[in-house]
């Protein structure tokens, strides 16, 4: 499943080989590579930034001690580190029950030291509204809506993060659009200008 | 006009579709005004999907090395310990040849420098040179997170519960 090696993927080869020697500093560019769509990902399907976070600590904690297990003839890497990310994420909300937020909630999320992201504070914007009603999907469902759109993973790569078939993969994604449709059109009075609005 | 297609605009925008089943969605919405705005609408929801989950939440520096701290102190293989470890009687072996040239053959030899195994690691030894100074080993993760990891980290040498040796010890490695 090797995809055409890009001077990217050489880069990564080098910084694996190294990283699996124990050199810190290639750990942490791997780190440093991966975190941000680990994080989107873990936020995605759990929708808590503290779970979030723990999701991003414990998958880079373990995929970074268990490089070895990492098989490129069988996966891409970022499949790889996916697929422990997502896994992560399934225990979390198997040992949690994730009550239904409402939009707003999305203003009492988790206090923080540091100032909240601007998009949290900024209230009734297009992006509130996605997440609002990414909320409303079935746990299922928005997993494979969020692996569709966060990374831009193909739908191969998402049945294998998934661990289900292509057409599973295909059809939860193709469900999650249009419940994500059918939810935004019935609030057409709420949504600002740009979601589904008017031509 | 063919048959509306709106149960198959989800499946369009998505890529889901054959060539021949996209071809027949693209030449009816071209004909079908009320099709053609369903399909802007979708096109639009799959533009906001892919700003809204492929940009944000981002995490800040900050969290972003914190994180690592937190990851990383359960992380990192002992490798690298391991072969500064390895060359470590060799250098020990070195400062005892040049150490009578330095000390002008006087035999007092300080009893921390070579109140130190083969199998100490770099960081014992410079904890034990500065006792005041955390090694890197040392630090904490920030807040609390060391202790929600779930992983199987591995413990960290007792360096901190092994005795020093009364008396200096052979530097012969035991096993390199
Ligand atoms: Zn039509």
């Amino acid at each position: 499943m090797k995809n055409s090696a890009t001077p990217n993927d050489n880069q990564l080869t080098e910084l694996l080989s190294q990283a699996k020697s124990g050199d810190q500093p290639s750990c942490e560019a791997i780190y440093h590579r991966f975190v941000q769509p680990i994080y989107r990902l873990a936020y995605g399907v759990l929708l808590d930034i503290q779970d979030a976070e723990e999701v991003v600590q414990d998958t880079f904690a373990y995929a970074l001690r268990n490089l070895n297990r990492f098989d490129p003839e069988k996966s891409a890497f970022r499949t790889w580190l996916y697929t422990i990310a997502m896994c992560r994420c399934r225990n979390k909300r198997r040992r949690k029950w994730l009550p239904t937020i409402t939009l707003a909630d999305i203003a009492e999320l988790p206090a923080s030291p540091e100032p909240l992201p601007e998009a949290i504070v900024e209230a009734h914007n297009t992006r509130e509204v996605i997440w609002t009603a990414l909320r409303k999907l079935s746990p299922k469902l928005r997993e494979a809506i969020v692996l569709r759109y966060f990374d831009g993973l193909s739908y191969r790569e998402m049945a294998e993060v998934l661990n289900c078939p292509h057409k599973t993969a295909e059809s939860r994604v193709r469900l999650a659009h249009e419940a994500l449709y059918s939810i935004l059109a019935s609030q057409h009075d709420i949504l600002p200008e740009g979601v589904l609005g008017h031509e | 006009m063919s048959r509306h297609v709106d149960h198959l605009l989800a499946a369009y925008v998505e890529q889901q579709l054959r060539p021949k089943q996209a071809a027949y969605v693209y030449r009816h919405v071209i004909e079908c005004p009320a099709c053609r705005a369903k399909l802007a609408q979708h096109e639009r929801l799959a533009g906001e999907l892919r700003m809204s989950l492929g940009q944000w939440p981002m995490l800040r520096p900050g969290q972003v090395q914190q994180l690592w701290l937190a990851a990383s102190t359960v992380t990192i293989p002992p490798a690298n310990r391991q072969s500064m470890a390895a060359l470590l009687p060799l250098l020990l072996s070195l400062l005892l040849l040049l150490m009578p040239f330095t000390t002008g053959f006087s035999g007092m030899i300080p009893n921390t420098a070579l109140a130190v195994t083969a199998s100490h690691s770099p960081g014992e030894i410079a904890a034990q040179a500065l006792p005041d100074m955390p090694s890197a080993r040392n630090i904490s993760p920030p807040e609390s997170r060391q202790a929600k990891l779930t992983l199987e980290a591995t413990p960290p040498p007792s360096e901190t519960e092994t005795p020093l040796p009364a008396k200096p010890v052979p530097l012969a490695p035991a096993n390199p």
